[in-house]
């Protein structure tokens, strides 16, 4: 029999006469195929493909429902039991000064280094994406992508070395007479920690966001008059508004869920939010409160993205934006 | 336009605040000393030969291996099927479905972490390295997502069209056509997997139990000691790994055309 023919008989491969062995291999894959009668599936491949990744995110799902179950009942911690259905675990998160004070320097931290790193990150993107030469865009694009890959530790570890006792900067401040200043434990030494993150982030984010404005709309915008402040507040960063929200959003429910750094930076003195509920968790073994408290930050983190979105487009509709130039245009006229 | 005076002062400044942190772990971990001083004393290899001499340095690099390949396969198997799917095949709802499996991006970290353990503690699983392993593939799902769509978007579908023509079965479509060209998605994907498997922290520090800890977690436990230099390898060996991945992103991974695409 030709190797057609016994294709077609339905054979299996490994009967056959002197076929080359990749075909070989090929030819088996088909006929594994054909038995388990895949075809037969049609319309249905998809969801059956779909299947395994929804099983596996699945069982997050249950224990995020799981953790919101516990975070409901009432635990009693002298007979170390569970009781029934309540509210006191969100009751006493929200009620502790002691709670109320971390979360709200989270939140300020966590605001004050969005806000920066988007401004710097603004300049880096910008450069990233109207820089002539091709290597100056890949040297910045090596450099910006490297902290995401190193981890969080890694990076928290780096500014640990630069900043601790006997890191860099105490001996540059030594060095220059202002005495050996360490930055653990305080809000900068945690805040420039977050930055070596939010600061690439933010300008991975920005690029495609600002490489979407038209380069010949900032000639046109200097050829009007514009000096270049006004081309950016009304032509580029109008523009780049969704870049900008996008951007803000992730850097500031990273910020807030930060773990690594606050603790390694913060020295023990200055914790965040989620260094509390690990506290909670394991010194505390209250897991009912520590459930409560991370459904509490989901809360916040999602309020917080939420008004972020909202204030990303709140304002000009679309076609307001994308006609730049006539606000520029009044702008310089009632200037000139 | 080129950029300005201010944007590139900016720069400049953000160049050397991302990337002096770096160069002073890999100089800081060739110190022949105890601790890490500045400025540096001496010159040696020490802590390298430490990192596979050490036991308990050795075990924990072991461990944040496995957890990282287990990550990279479970990506693999659920991920890779799970986009070609969504992308290429008629599934409803697939924003939905989309946003349902990045899950585990979405949801705080914390969070996250915290309900694997009220969960794996109830099903008793926690005492394996397999449980961390599957915990990391779940929250770093998206990114062989990710990838992979990014891939299927670069993908023309007519060119299966063109070898079935040309006499090509579904699976020498598959294998000849689809596969080489989704290939760099793939691998890229899977790169990103093994490296944030082996750099995850949060989740692994709650639910590894003693016996079995990462590296990441063996580095965080260290640190409230002394700065010792083997810490500084380790960042080392992270930092050269990310380095790799990085080049490869940019070379292979199309990342320019992915940052510089346009807009509608």
């Amino acid at each position: 029999m030709s190797s057609a023919e016994q294709a077609v008989s339905g054979k299996p491969p490994w009967r056959r006469g002197d076929v080359a062995a990749r075909w070989l291999v090929l030819d088996a894959i088909v006929w594994l195929f054909r038995t388990l009668r895949l075809r037969r599936l049609g319309r249905a491949t998809g969801y059956v493909m779909v299947a395994p990744g929804l099983a596996v995110v699945g069982v997050l799902a249950a224990s995020l429902v799981y953790l919101t179950w516990i975070a409901l009942h009432k635990f009693d911690a002298y007979l170390f039991q569970q009781r029934g259905f309540s509210l006191e675990n969100f009751r006493e998160a929200i009620r502790s000064g002691y709670y109320r004070n971390i979360f709200v320097r989270t939140l300020e931290v966590s605001c004050a280094v969005t806000a920066a790193a988007l401004a710097i990150a603004l300049a880096l993107a910008y450069t990233m994406v109207r820089s002539r030469s091709r290597w100056a865009r890949i040297g910045l694009l090596v450099v910006v992508f490297l902290p995401f890959l190193v981890g969080e530790v890694v990076r928290a570890y780096s500014w640990l070395v630069m900043i601790g006792g006997n890191g860099a900067i105490p001996w540059f401040t030594h060095l220059i007479g202002l005495g050996r200043t360490s930055l653990l434990g305080t809000a900068i030494g945690v805040s420039l920690g977050l930055m070596q993150l939010m600061l690439p982030l933010c300008a991975l984010t920005l690029v495609p966001a600002i490489h979407a404005v038209d380069p010949e709309l900032e000639q046109a915008a200097a050829v009007m008059g514009a000096r270049s402040w006004q081309t950016w507040r009304y032509v580029i960063l109008p523009l780049a508004r969704p870049g900008l929200t996008a951007a803000a959003a992730v850097s500031f429910t990273l910020c807030m869920t930060a773990y690594a750094t606050p603790a390694l930076l913060g020295n023990g003195e200055y914790d965040f939010i989620g260094n509390t509920i690990q506290l909670v968790y394991f010194g505390q073994s209250n897991e009912y409160l520590g459930s409560a408290m991370g459904v509490l930050v989901l809360i916040a983190v999602t309020i917080g993205v939420a008004i972020i979105f909202w204030a990303g487009s709140h304002g000009r509709t679309a076609a307001e934006r994308r006609r730049p130039l006539a606000r520029l245009r009044q702008a310089i006229g009632r200037t000139a | 336009m080129k950029p300005g005076l201010v944007p590139r002062t900016l720069t400049v400044l953000s160049i050397v605040f991302l990337v002096v942190p770096t160069v002073i772990v890999i100089v800081a971990s060739f110190t022949a000393g105890q601790t890490i001083v500045f400025p540096p004393q001496g010159f040696s290899l020490a802590s390298y030969t430490h990192l596979i001499t050490q036991p308990d340095v050795r075990r924990p690099v072991v461990d944040s291996l496995f957890v990282g390949l287990e990550s990279v396969l479970i990506g693999l198997l659920v991920g890779v099927p799970a986009t070609l799917a969504l992308y290429r095949h008629r599934v409803r709802a697939r924003v939905l479905l989309n946003a349902f499996l990045a899950l585990g991006f979405s949801t705080p970290l914390i969070v996250s972490a915290i309900a694997f353990l009220l969960l794996f503690t109830q099903l008793r699983v926690l005492n394996h390295l397999t449980t961390v392993g599957f915990a990391v593939a779940v929250v770093n799902l998206p990114f062989i997502l990710w990838s992979v769509a990014a891939a299927i978007g670069a993908h023309n579908p007519e060119l299966e069209e063109a070898a079935a023509t040309l006499g090509a079965e579904e699976v020498q479509q598959c294998v000849f056509v689809t596969l080489p060209s989704l290939g760099s998605g793939i691998i890229l994907g899977s790169f990103l997997m093994f490296v944030f498997g082996i750099t995850e922290f949060l989740v692994s520090f709650i639910l590894v139990n003693v016996n079995d800890i990462t590296l990441p977690v063996y580095m965080f436990g260290s640190l409230r000691q002394t700065l010792s230099p083997i810490l500084a390898a380790v960042g080392s060996f992270y930092i050269v790994v990310a380095m790799v991945i990085c080049i490869f992103a940019v070379r292979f991974g199309r990342a320019e055309q992915f940052l510089f695409r346009s807009h509608q």
